[in-house]
Protein backbone atom coordinates (compact mmCIF):
# COMPACT_ATOMS: atom_id res chain seq x y z
CA UNK A 1 0.00 0.00 0.00
CA UNK A 2 1.91 3.62 -0.90
CA UNK A 3 0.20 5.60 1.51
CA UNK A 4 1.16 2.90 4.28
CA UNK A 5 4.57 2.97 2.72
CA UNK A 6 4.94 6.26 2.88
CA UNK A 7 3.70 6.88 5.95
CA UNK A 8 5.93 3.98 7.22
CA UNK A 9 8.80 6.20 5.88
CA UNK A 10 8.15 9.39 8.04
CA UNK A 11 7.03 7.34 10.81
CA UNK A 12 8.99 9.16 13.10
CA UNK A 13 9.03 12.61 11.40
CA UNK A 14 6.10 14.50 12.95
CA UNK A 15 6.60 18.20 13.51
CA UNK A 16 6.69 18.65 17.64
CA UNK A 17 3.85 20.95 16.96
CA UNK A 18 1.44 18.32 15.53
CA UNK A 19 -1.70 17.88 17.00
CA UNK A 20 -1.81 15.38 19.98
CA UNK A 21 -4.84 12.09 20.39
CA UNK A 22 -4.08 9.81 23.06
CA UNK A 23 -6.09 6.48 22.28
CA UNK A 24 -6.81 4.06 25.53
CA UNK A 25 -6.92 0.18 24.52
CA UNK A 26 -5.63 -1.56 21.74
CA UNK A 27 -9.34 -3.45 20.67
CA UNK A 28 -11.42 -3.18 17.59
CA UNK A 29 -12.21 0.03 18.39
CA UNK A 30 -9.05 1.72 19.75
CA UNK A 31 -6.58 -0.09 17.64
CA UNK A 32 -9.33 1.28 14.24
CA UNK A 33 -9.02 4.77 15.70
CA UNK A 34 -5.65 4.99 15.59
CA UNK A 35 -4.74 3.43 12.23
CA UNK A 36 -7.41 5.74 10.90
CA UNK A 37 -6.24 8.87 12.20
CA UNK A 38 -2.95 8.16 11.02
CA UNK A 39 -3.99 6.76 7.44
CA UNK A 40 -6.73 9.97 7.31
CA UNK A 41 -4.45 12.74 8.61
CA UNK A 42 -1.89 11.96 6.23
CA UNK A 43 0.60 11.33 9.25
CA UNK A 44 -0.25 14.87 10.73
CA UNK A 45 -1.60 13.35 14.39
CA UNK A 46 0.55 12.29 16.74
CA UNK A 47 -1.05 9.33 17.82
CA UNK A 48 -0.34 7.03 20.86
CA UNK A 49 -1.86 4.13 21.85
CA UNK A 50 -1.72 2.96 25.60
CA UNK A 51 -3.01 -0.78 25.71
CA UNK A 52 -2.23 -3.26 28.72
CA UNK A 53 -1.28 -6.13 26.66
CA UNK A 54 1.52 -7.22 24.48
CA UNK A 55 -0.78 -8.08 21.41
CA UNK A 56 -3.90 -7.91 20.81
CA UNK A 57 -6.27 -10.90 21.20
CA UNK A 58 -9.74 -11.55 19.18
CA UNK A 59 -13.01 -12.13 21.13
CA UNK A 60 -14.65 -12.90 17.75
CA UNK A 61 -13.46 -16.50 17.04
CA UNK A 62 -12.39 -17.45 20.70
CA UNK A 63 -15.62 -19.48 21.31
CA UNK A 64 -13.89 -21.90 18.64
CA UNK A 65 -10.81 -21.75 20.89
CA UNK A 66 -13.05 -23.17 23.70
CA UNK A 67 -14.51 -25.47 20.94
CA UNK A 68 -11.30 -27.03 20.22
CA UNK A 69 -11.11 -25.92 16.71
CA UNK A 70 -8.60 -23.19 17.13
CA UNK A 71 -5.77 -22.50 19.05
CA UNK A 72 -5.58 -18.94 20.76
CA UNK A 73 -2.16 -17.68 19.10
CA UNK A 74 -4.87 -18.28 16.07
CA UNK A 75 -6.56 -14.94 16.51
CA UNK A 76 -3.72 -13.12 18.50
CA UNK A 77 -2.03 -10.55 15.86
CA UNK A 78 0.67 -8.07 17.28
CA UNK A 79 0.72 -4.26 17.62
CA UNK A 80 3.56 -4.03 14.81
CA UNK A 81 1.86 -2.99 12.06
CA UNK A 82 0.23 0.35 13.69
CA UNK A 83 4.16 1.27 15.01
CA UNK A 84 5.12 0.86 11.17
CA UNK A 85 2.22 3.63 10.42
CA UNK A 86 3.84 5.85 13.36
CA UNK A 87 1.63 5.23 16.10
CA UNK A 88 3.33 5.24 19.41
CA UNK A 89 2.72 2.62 21.63
CA UNK A 90 2.77 2.54 25.00
CA UNK A 91 2.31 -0.89 26.98
CA UNK A 92 0.47 0.35 30.17
CA UNK A 93 -2.61 1.10 32.13
CA UNK A 94 -4.38 4.39 32.25
CA UNK A 95 -5.08 5.86 35.57
CA UNK A 96 -6.32 9.38 35.30
CA UNK A 97 -7.51 11.99 33.37
CA UNK A 98 -6.73 15.74 34.00
CA UNK A 99 -9.44 17.09 31.57
CA UNK A 100 -9.05 20.53 32.41
CA UNK A 101 -5.27 20.14 32.05
CA UNK A 102 -5.99 17.40 28.90
CA UNK A 103 -3.58 15.10 30.10
CA UNK A 104 -3.41 11.26 30.78
CA UNK A 105 -1.70 9.91 33.64
CA UNK A 106 -0.40 5.91 32.73
CA UNK A 107 -0.16 3.66 35.87
CA UNK A 108 3.93 3.52 35.50
CA UNK A 109 4.40 7.42 35.95
CA UNK A 110 4.23 8.86 32.58
CA UNK A 111 2.03 12.10 31.67
CA UNK A 112 0.42 12.27 28.25
CA UNK A 113 -0.85 15.66 26.74
CA UNK A 114 -3.99 15.38 24.39
CA UNK A 115 -5.63 17.53 22.07
CA UNK A 116 -8.45 14.70 21.91
CA UNK A 117 -8.36 11.66 24.01
CA UNK A 118 -10.32 8.13 22.73
CA UNK A 119 -11.14 6.15 25.31
CA UNK A 120 -11.98 2.70 24.15
CA UNK A 121 -11.57 0.49 27.50
CA UNK A 122 -14.08 -2.39 26.28
CA UNK A 123 -16.16 -3.28 29.73
CA UNK A 124 -15.40 -4.53 32.89
CA UNK A 125 -17.23 -7.32 34.97
CA UNK A 126 -19.72 -6.23 37.66
CA UNK A 127 -19.96 -9.16 40.67
CA UNK A 128 -21.63 -7.17 43.15
CA UNK A 129 -24.80 -8.98 42.71
CA UNK A 130 -22.87 -12.22 42.94
CA UNK A 131 -21.79 -12.94 46.76
CA UNK A 132 -19.86 -15.21 46.08
CA UNK A 133 -17.68 -14.03 43.20
CA UNK A 134 -16.42 -11.15 45.08
CA UNK A 135 -13.23 -12.10 46.08
CA UNK A 136 -10.16 -12.33 42.99
CA UNK A 137 -9.65 -15.97 44.16
CA UNK A 138 -13.41 -17.01 43.90
CA UNK A 139 -13.50 -15.29 39.99
CA UNK A 140 -10.57 -17.54 39.02
CA UNK A 141 -12.31 -20.91 40.31
CA UNK A 142 -15.55 -19.62 37.48
CA UNK A 143 -13.58 -18.29 34.53
CA UNK A 144 -16.15 -15.96 32.38
CA UNK A 145 -13.49 -15.92 29.29
CA UNK A 146 -15.40 -13.15 27.90
CA UNK A 147 -11.76 -11.56 27.38
CA UNK A 148 -9.75 -13.42 25.28
CA UNK A 149 -6.89 -14.81 26.64
CA UNK A 150 -5.63 -16.44 29.26
CA UNK A 151 -9.33 -17.39 30.83
CA UNK A 152 -10.16 -18.84 27.38
CA UNK A 153 -7.29 -21.20 27.39
CA UNK A 154 -8.50 -21.89 31.04
CA UNK A 155 -12.09 -22.87 30.61
CA UNK A 156 -11.06 -24.88 27.46
CA UNK A 157 -8.86 -26.55 30.29
CA UNK A 158 -11.89 -27.17 32.31
CA UNK A 159 -13.65 -28.90 29.24
CA UNK A 160 -11.22 -31.29 28.18
CA UNK A 161 -10.53 -32.21 32.30
CA UNK A 162 -14.19 -32.87 32.10
CA UNK A 163 -15.60 -36.79 32.68
CA UNK A 164 -17.62 -37.84 29.89
CA UNK A 165 -21.19 -37.75 31.46
CA UNK A 166 -20.55 -34.21 33.07
CA UNK A 167 -22.36 -31.09 32.97
CA UNK A 168 -21.12 -27.59 31.60
CA UNK A 169 -23.58 -24.81 32.59
CA UNK A 170 -23.47 -21.21 31.27
CA UNK A 171 -24.84 -18.37 32.69
CA UNK A 172 -25.80 -15.36 30.29
CA UNK A 173 -26.22 -12.35 32.18
CA UNK A 174 -29.37 -9.60 31.26
CA UNK A 175 -28.72 -7.41 28.05
CA UNK A 176 -27.02 -4.95 27.29
CA UNK A 177 -23.54 -7.31 27.67
CA UNK A 178 -20.90 -7.44 24.82
CA UNK A 179 -21.76 -9.57 21.78
CA UNK A 180 -25.47 -11.04 21.96
CA UNK A 181 -24.66 -14.35 20.29
CA UNK A 182 -21.54 -14.62 21.88
CA UNK A 183 -23.11 -17.09 24.73
CA UNK A 184 -25.22 -18.84 22.53
CA UNK A 185 -22.17 -20.10 19.93
CA UNK A 186 -20.52 -20.79 22.86
CA UNK A 187 -23.17 -23.27 24.14
CA UNK A 188 -22.88 -24.60 20.52
CA UNK A 189 -18.91 -24.49 20.15
CA UNK A 190 -18.97 -26.95 23.42
CA UNK A 191 -22.15 -28.92 22.55
CA UNK A 192 -19.93 -29.51 19.48
CA UNK A 193 -17.04 -30.56 21.43
CA UNK A 194 -19.10 -33.69 23.29
CA UNK A 195 -21.07 -34.46 20.35
CA UNK A 196 -17.27 -35.80 18.87
CA UNK A 197 -15.72 -36.66 21.93
CA UNK A 198 -17.56 -36.82 24.94
CA UNK A 199 -20.95 -37.80 23.98
CA UNK A 200 -22.45 -38.47 27.65
CA UNK A 201 -21.72 -34.70 28.45
CA UNK A 202 -24.65 -31.93 28.32
CA UNK A 203 -24.70 -28.06 27.98
CA UNK A 204 -27.53 -25.84 30.04
CA UNK A 205 -27.73 -22.58 29.33
CA UNK A 206 -28.78 -20.59 31.96
CA UNK A 207 -30.59 -17.20 30.45
CA UNK A 208 -31.26 -14.37 32.72
CA UNK A 209 -33.48 -13.08 29.33
CA UNK A 210 -36.36 -13.91 28.52
CA UNK A 211 -35.13 -15.13 25.11
CA UNK A 212 -32.11 -16.17 23.06
CA UNK A 213 -30.79 -12.33 22.70
CA UNK A 214 -29.80 -12.68 18.88
CA UNK A 215 -30.26 -15.05 15.70
CA UNK A 216 -32.79 -16.80 17.77
CA UNK A 217 -33.79 -19.19 15.09
CA UNK A 218 -30.55 -20.16 13.96
CA UNK A 219 -29.58 -21.24 17.45
CA UNK A 220 -33.01 -22.82 18.30
CA UNK A 221 -32.66 -24.80 15.22
CA UNK A 222 -29.47 -26.04 16.16
CA UNK A 223 -30.42 -27.14 19.36
CA UNK A 224 -32.96 -29.19 18.88
CA UNK A 225 -31.38 -30.40 15.28
CA UNK A 226 -27.72 -31.63 15.06
CA UNK A 227 -27.38 -30.66 19.15
CA UNK A 228 -30.73 -32.45 19.86
CA UNK A 229 -30.11 -34.01 23.68
CA UNK A 230 -26.92 -32.11 24.17
CA UNK A 231 -28.20 -28.84 24.65
CA UNK A 232 -30.96 -27.74 27.54
CA UNK A 233 -32.36 -23.90 27.28
CA UNK A 234 -33.80 -22.35 30.36
CA UNK A 235 -34.88 -18.57 29.32
CA UNK A 236 -35.56 -16.27 32.93
CA UNK A 237 -32.90 -17.69 34.91
CA UNK A 238 -32.25 -14.66 37.09
CA UNK A 239 -28.43 -15.50 38.75
CA UNK A 240 -29.06 -14.99 42.53
CA UNK A 241 -25.14 -16.36 43.71
CA UNK A 242 -22.62 -18.56 42.48
CA UNK A 243 -20.90 -20.99 45.08
CA UNK A 244 -17.18 -22.13 43.45
CA UNK A 245 -16.83 -24.40 46.01
CA UNK A 246 -19.43 -26.70 45.05
CA UNK A 247 -19.72 -25.64 41.04
CA UNK A 248 -22.79 -24.24 41.53
CA UNK A 249 -24.98 -21.93 40.11
CA UNK A 250 -27.96 -20.63 42.57
CA UNK A 251 -30.86 -19.04 40.85
CA UNK A 252 -34.06 -17.76 42.18
CA UNK A 253 -35.38 -20.75 42.63
CA UNK A 254 -33.11 -23.51 42.01
CA UNK A 255 -29.39 -24.55 42.57
CA UNK A 256 -27.82 -25.80 39.36
CA UNK A 257 -24.77 -28.05 39.71
CA UNK A 258 -22.67 -28.67 36.94
CA UNK A 259 -19.29 -30.37 36.48
CA UNK A 260 -17.90 -26.75 34.86
CA UNK A 261 -19.48 -23.88 35.42
CA UNK A 262 -19.04 -20.21 33.49
CA UNK A 263 -20.40 -17.51 34.40
CA UNK A 264 -20.65 -14.06 32.35
CA UNK A 265 -20.96 -11.46 34.58
CA UNK A 266 -22.79 -8.25 33.98
CA UNK A 267 -20.79 -5.56 32.33
CA UNK A 268 -20.33 -2.06 32.31
CA UNK A 269 -18.13 0.95 30.57
CA UNK A 270 -14.15 0.37 31.41
CA UNK A 271 -13.29 1.86 35.33
CA UNK A 272 -11.50 4.70 33.66
CA UNK A 273 -14.73 6.21 32.00
CA UNK A 274 -16.74 5.78 35.40
CA UNK A 275 -13.24 7.44 37.45
CA UNK A 276 -14.16 10.17 34.79
CA UNK A 277 -17.71 10.43 35.47
CA UNK A 278 -18.59 10.46 32.06
CA UNK A 279 -20.30 7.22 32.31
CA UNK A 280 -23.47 8.86 32.57
CA UNK A 281 -26.00 6.10 31.31
CA UNK A 282 -26.88 4.75 34.49
CA UNK A 283 -23.58 5.16 35.62
CA UNK A 284 -22.64 1.85 33.10
CA UNK A 285 -22.13 3.09 29.92
CA UNK A 286 -21.01 6.39 28.42
CA UNK A 287 -23.45 8.48 26.09
CA UNK A 288 -21.58 10.00 22.92
CA UNK A 289 -22.49 12.41 19.65
CA UNK A 290 -22.81 9.64 17.58
CA UNK A 291 -21.28 12.54 14.96
CA UNK A 292 -18.16 12.20 16.35
CA UNK A 293 -18.24 9.65 19.65
CA UNK A 294 -17.25 12.77 21.61
CA UNK A 295 -18.62 12.00 25.30
CA UNK A 296 -21.94 13.79 26.01
CA UNK A 297 -20.74 14.50 29.82
CA UNK A 298 -16.91 15.82 28.60
CA UNK A 299 -15.21 18.01 26.12
CA UNK A 300 -12.24 16.68 24.10
CA UNK A 301 -12.76 13.15 25.23
CA UNK A 302 -14.33 10.65 22.81
CA UNK A 303 -15.55 7.11 23.70
CA UNK A 304 -15.56 3.54 21.35
CA UNK A 305 -17.05 0.38 21.29
CA UNK A 306 -18.60 -1.53 23.70
CA UNK A 307 -17.72 1.13 26.56
CA UNK A 308 -20.43 3.10 24.79
CA UNK A 309 -24.66 3.20 25.44
CA UNK A 310 -25.49 1.80 22.39
CA UNK A 311 -27.94 3.11 19.96
CA UNK A 312 -31.67 1.54 19.32
CA UNK A 313 -30.54 -2.11 17.95
CA UNK A 314 -26.70 -1.52 17.53
CA UNK A 315 -25.05 -4.68 19.17
CA UNK A 316 -22.16 -4.49 21.42
CA UNK A 317 -20.02 -6.35 18.64
CA UNK A 318 -16.69 -6.14 17.35
CA UNK A 319 -17.39 -4.80 13.91
CA UNK A 320 -19.50 -1.92 15.13
CA UNK A 321 -16.55 -0.92 17.38
CA UNK A 322 -14.64 -0.81 14.45
CA UNK A 323 -17.23 1.36 12.49
CA UNK A 324 -17.33 3.48 15.91
CA UNK A 325 -13.26 4.11 15.35
CA UNK A 326 -13.55 5.28 12.09
CA UNK A 327 -16.60 7.47 12.30
CA UNK A 328 -14.18 9.05 15.65
CA UNK A 329 -11.17 9.37 13.19
CA UNK A 330 -13.07 11.11 10.84
CA UNK A 331 -14.44 13.47 13.05
CA UNK A 332 -11.63 13.93 14.87
CA UNK A 333 -9.46 14.51 11.89
CA UNK A 334 -11.42 17.16 10.37
CA UNK A 335 -11.99 18.52 14.09
CA UNK A 336 -8.33 19.06 14.80
CA UNK A 337 -7.96 21.09 11.17
CA UNK A 338 -10.77 23.02 11.72
CA UNK A 339 -13.15 21.35 9.27
CA UNK A 340 -16.71 20.46 9.24
CA UNK A 341 -17.34 16.57 10.59
CA UNK A 342 -19.77 14.47 8.27
CA UNK A 343 -23.26 15.56 9.45
CA UNK A 344 -24.52 11.63 8.48
CA UNK A 345 -22.42 9.04 9.28
CA UNK A 346 -23.06 5.37 7.98
CA UNK A 347 -22.31 2.69 9.59
CA UNK A 348 -22.54 -1.08 9.24
CA UNK A 349 -22.57 -4.06 11.36
CA UNK A 350 -21.76 -8.31 10.25
CA UNK A 351 -21.73 -10.37 12.68
CA UNK A 352 -20.89 -14.58 12.17
CA UNK A 353 -21.77 -17.15 15.15
CA UNK A 354 -19.89 -20.54 14.36
CA UNK A 355 -22.60 -23.38 14.41
CA UNK A 356 -20.09 -25.83 14.49
CA UNK A 357 -16.37 -26.08 13.69
CA UNK A 358 -17.25 -25.82 9.88
CA UNK A 359 -20.51 -24.09 9.77
CA UNK A 360 -21.50 -20.34 10.47
CA UNK A 361 -24.42 -18.21 10.28
CA UNK A 362 -23.90 -14.26 10.75
CA UNK A 363 -26.68 -11.61 11.06
CA UNK A 364 -26.44 -8.17 9.67
CA UNK A 365 -27.52 -4.21 9.46
CA UNK A 366 -27.05 -0.69 8.43
CA UNK A 367 -27.20 2.34 11.09
CA UNK A 368 -27.76 6.14 9.87
CA UNK A 369 -27.63 8.90 11.75
CA UNK A 370 -31.10 10.69 12.46
CA UNK A 371 -30.93 14.10 12.90
CA UNK A 372 -34.48 14.69 14.74
CA UNK A 373 -33.14 11.97 17.04
CA UNK A 374 -29.95 12.42 17.04
CA UNK A 375 -28.92 8.60 17.05
CA UNK A 376 -28.38 5.91 14.84
CA UNK A 377 -31.12 4.23 13.46
CA UNK A 378 -31.15 0.86 11.21
CA UNK A 379 -32.09 1.82 7.65
CA UNK A 380 -35.36 0.43 7.02
CA UNK A 381 -34.67 -2.64 4.74
CA UNK A 382 -31.49 -3.25 5.47
CA UNK A 383 -29.95 -5.98 7.22
CA UNK A 384 -30.81 -9.49 8.49
CA UNK A 385 -29.84 -12.94 9.30
CA UNK A 386 -28.52 -16.23 7.66
CA UNK A 387 -31.72 -18.29 6.36
CA UNK A 388 -29.30 -21.34 7.96
CA UNK A 389 -25.77 -21.97 8.92
CA UNK A 390 -23.53 -23.12 5.88
CA UNK A 391 -20.00 -24.16 4.99
CA UNK A 392 -19.88 -21.18 2.97
CA UNK A 393 -20.60 -18.65 5.31
CA UNK A 394 -18.11 -20.19 7.55
CA UNK A 395 -15.26 -19.25 5.02
CA UNK A 396 -16.72 -16.13 4.66
CA UNK A 397 -16.54 -15.45 8.57
CA UNK A 398 -12.50 -16.61 8.54
CA UNK A 399 -11.99 -13.96 6.36
CA UNK A 400 -13.77 -11.18 7.63
CA UNK A 401 -11.72 -12.01 10.48
CA UNK A 402 -8.50 -11.60 8.70
CA UNK A 403 -9.47 -8.40 7.02
CA UNK A 404 -11.16 -6.73 9.95
CA UNK A 405 -7.59 -7.50 12.29
CA UNK A 406 -5.72 -6.00 9.13
CA UNK A 407 -8.27 -2.69 9.04
CA UNK A 408 -7.68 -2.20 12.69
CA UNK A 409 -3.96 -3.40 12.80
CA UNK A 410 -2.29 -3.40 9.65
CA UNK B 1 -8.42 -19.27 -13.83
CA UNK B 2 -9.76 -18.79 -10.60
CA UNK B 3 -10.54 -15.76 -9.23
CA UNK B 4 -8.38 -15.86 -5.93
CA UNK B 5 -5.65 -16.01 -8.36
CA UNK B 6 -6.75 -13.20 -10.22
CA UNK B 7 -7.23 -11.24 -6.54
CA UNK B 8 -3.94 -11.74 -5.78
CA UNK B 9 -2.41 -11.01 -8.88
CA UNK B 10 -4.71 -7.66 -8.51
CA UNK B 11 -2.94 -7.65 -5.23
CA UNK B 12 0.17 -7.97 -6.40
CA UNK B 13 -0.22 -5.05 -9.22
CA UNK B 14 -1.88 -2.49 -6.56
CA UNK B 15 -4.65 -3.02 -4.78
CA UNK B 16 -4.56 -1.01 -1.75
CA UNK B 17 -7.39 -0.97 0.70
CA UNK B 18 -9.17 -3.35 -0.68
CA UNK B 19 -12.37 -2.95 -0.63
CA UNK B 20 -15.74 -4.18 -1.28
CA UNK B 21 -16.60 -5.66 -4.85
CA UNK B 22 -19.67 -7.05 -3.29
CA UNK B 23 -19.70 -8.84 -6.77
CA UNK B 24 -16.77 -10.50 -6.44
CA UNK B 25 -16.97 -11.50 -2.81
CA UNK B 26 -20.16 -14.31 -3.42
CA UNK B 27 -18.48 -16.00 -6.26
CA UNK B 28 -14.95 -16.35 -5.37
CA UNK B 29 -15.10 -19.34 -3.43
CA UNK B 30 -16.24 -22.95 -4.90
CA UNK B 31 -18.73 -23.14 -2.47
CA UNK B 32 -22.00 -22.10 -2.23
CA UNK B 33 -24.05 -19.60 -4.77
CA UNK B 34 -24.82 -20.70 -8.43
CA UNK B 35 -21.91 -21.84 -10.19
CA UNK B 36 -22.78 -21.16 -13.79
CA UNK B 37 -23.52 -17.55 -12.87
CA UNK B 38 -20.01 -17.02 -10.64
CA UNK B 39 -18.36 -18.07 -13.77
CA UNK B 40 -20.11 -15.89 -16.17
CA UNK B 41 -19.73 -13.27 -14.05
CA UNK B 42 -15.29 -14.22 -14.02
CA UNK B 43 -14.69 -12.46 -17.67
CA UNK B 44 -16.45 -8.82 -16.72
CA UNK B 45 -14.31 -8.83 -13.32
CA UNK B 46 -11.06 -9.66 -15.12
CA UNK B 47 -11.60 -7.03 -17.82
CA UNK B 48 -12.35 -4.92 -13.98
CA UNK B 49 -9.21 -5.71 -12.14
CA UNK B 50 -7.08 -6.59 -15.31
CA UNK B 51 -8.04 -2.98 -16.78
CA UNK B 52 -7.42 -1.49 -12.50
CA UNK B 53 -4.05 -2.86 -12.74
CA UNK B 54 -3.10 -1.49 -15.95
CA UNK B 55 -4.51 1.92 -15.32
CA UNK B 56 -2.42 3.92 -13.06
CA UNK B 57 -3.41 7.25 -13.24
CA UNK B 58 -3.97 8.87 -9.57
CA UNK B 59 -7.27 10.38 -9.86
CA UNK B 60 -7.88 13.02 -7.64
CA UNK B 61 -9.13 12.41 -3.91
CA UNK B 62 -12.53 11.94 -3.65
CA UNK B 63 -14.84 13.87 -1.43
CA UNK B 64 -14.80 12.23 2.58
CA UNK B 65 -18.21 11.37 1.50
CA UNK B 66 -17.16 8.48 -0.07
CA UNK B 67 -14.10 8.02 1.56
CA UNK B 68 -15.96 7.53 4.57
CA UNK B 69 -18.91 5.39 3.40
CA UNK B 70 -15.95 2.98 1.54
CA UNK B 71 -14.78 2.77 5.06
CA UNK B 72 -17.97 -0.03 5.69
CA UNK B 73 -16.49 -2.15 2.90
CA UNK B 74 -13.33 -1.64 4.04
CA UNK B 75 -13.35 -3.54 7.08
CA UNK B 76 -14.15 -6.87 5.02
CA UNK B 77 -12.56 -6.29 1.53
CA UNK B 78 -8.97 -6.21 1.87
CA UNK B 79 -9.40 -9.22 -0.26
CA UNK B 80 -5.86 -9.30 -1.16
CA UNK B 81 -4.75 -10.57 2.12
CA UNK B 82 -4.13 -14.19 1.11
CA UNK B 83 -5.81 -15.88 3.89
CA UNK B 84 -8.95 -13.39 3.72
CA UNK B 85 -9.16 -13.49 0.34
CA UNK B 86 -12.54 -15.07 -0.14
CA UNK B 87 -13.50 -11.89 0.41
CA UNK B 88 -12.37 -10.14 -2.37
CA UNK B 89 -10.58 -6.89 -2.65
CA UNK B 90 -12.46 -3.85 -4.01
CA UNK B 91 -9.46 -0.97 -4.47
CA UNK B 92 -8.33 0.11 -7.53
CA UNK B 93 -11.54 -1.89 -9.23
CA UNK B 94 -13.67 0.18 -11.81
CA UNK B 95 -16.65 1.85 -10.34
CA UNK B 96 -19.11 0.83 -12.59
CA UNK B 97 -18.12 -2.76 -12.04
CA UNK B 98 -18.54 -1.85 -8.41
CA UNK B 99 -21.97 -0.10 -8.77
CA UNK B 100 -23.54 -2.57 -10.90
CA UNK B 101 -22.68 -5.37 -8.54
CA UNK B 102 -23.85 -3.35 -5.52
CA UNK B 103 -27.07 -3.00 -7.49
CA UNK B 104 -27.18 -6.68 -8.67
CA UNK B 105 -26.73 -7.61 -4.73
CA UNK B 106 -29.43 -5.28 -3.86
CA UNK B 107 -31.94 -6.15 -6.50
CA UNK B 108 -31.60 -9.85 -5.97
CA UNK B 109 -30.22 -10.05 -9.49
CA UNK B 110 -27.26 -11.60 -8.13
CA UNK B 111 -27.44 -14.57 -5.27
CA UNK B 112 -25.57 -13.69 -2.01
CA UNK B 113 -25.55 -14.53 1.65
CA UNK B 114 -24.97 -11.43 3.25
CA UNK B 115 -24.56 -9.00 0.43
CA UNK B 116 -28.35 -8.07 -0.03
CA UNK B 117 -29.05 -7.45 3.23
CA UNK B 118 -26.28 -4.70 3.63
CA UNK B 119 -26.62 -3.11 0.05
CA UNK B 120 -30.09 -2.47 1.11
CA UNK B 121 -28.77 -0.29 3.08
CA UNK B 122 -27.40 2.37 0.79
CA UNK B 123 -28.78 4.66 -1.61
CA UNK B 124 -27.52 4.49 -5.27
CA UNK B 125 -26.05 8.01 -4.38
CA UNK B 126 -23.70 6.56 -1.50
CA UNK B 127 -23.00 3.59 -3.43
CA UNK B 128 -21.47 5.71 -6.35
CA UNK B 129 -19.66 7.80 -3.91
CA UNK B 130 -18.25 4.94 -2.32
CA UNK B 131 -17.34 3.43 -5.72
CA UNK B 132 -15.63 6.54 -7.25
CA UNK B 133 -13.41 6.47 -3.89
CA UNK B 134 -12.78 2.64 -3.99
CA UNK B 135 -11.89 2.75 -8.08
CA UNK B 136 -9.36 5.96 -7.26
CA UNK B 137 -7.00 3.54 -4.59
CA UNK B 138 -4.40 1.89 -5.80
CA UNK B 139 -1.11 0.37 -4.20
Amino acid sequence: MLLARTLGACANAAPPSAPKVVVVGGGYGGATAARYLRLWSGATIDVTLVERDAAFVSCPLSNLVIGGSKQLADITVGYGGLEKLGVRRIRGDAVAIEASARTVALAQGETLPYDRLILAPGVDFVYDGIPGLRSLAAQALVPHAWKAGPQTVALRARLEAMHDGGVFAIHVPRAPYRCPPGPYERACQVANYFLRQKPKSKVIILDANEEVQSKKALFTAAWSGRYRGYVEYRPNSELVDVDPASSTIKLDFEEVRADVINVIPPQRAGAITRQMGIANANGSFCQVDFLSYESTAQKYIHVLGDAIQTAPLMPKSGHMANQHGKVCAAAVVALLSDKEINPSPLIANACYSYIDDKEAAHIASVHAYDREQKTMLVVPGSGGLSSAPSVEEAVYADAWARNIWFDMLG
Amino acid sequence: MKLTALVRTAGACGLPFVLLVAGAIEFDTEIGDDAAMRSACLPRLFVAVFGACVCLQVIAAESDAGRDIAANCATCHHGERSTGAAIPGLAGVEKATIIERVREFRDGTRPSTIMRQLANGYTDAQIEAAASYLAAQKR
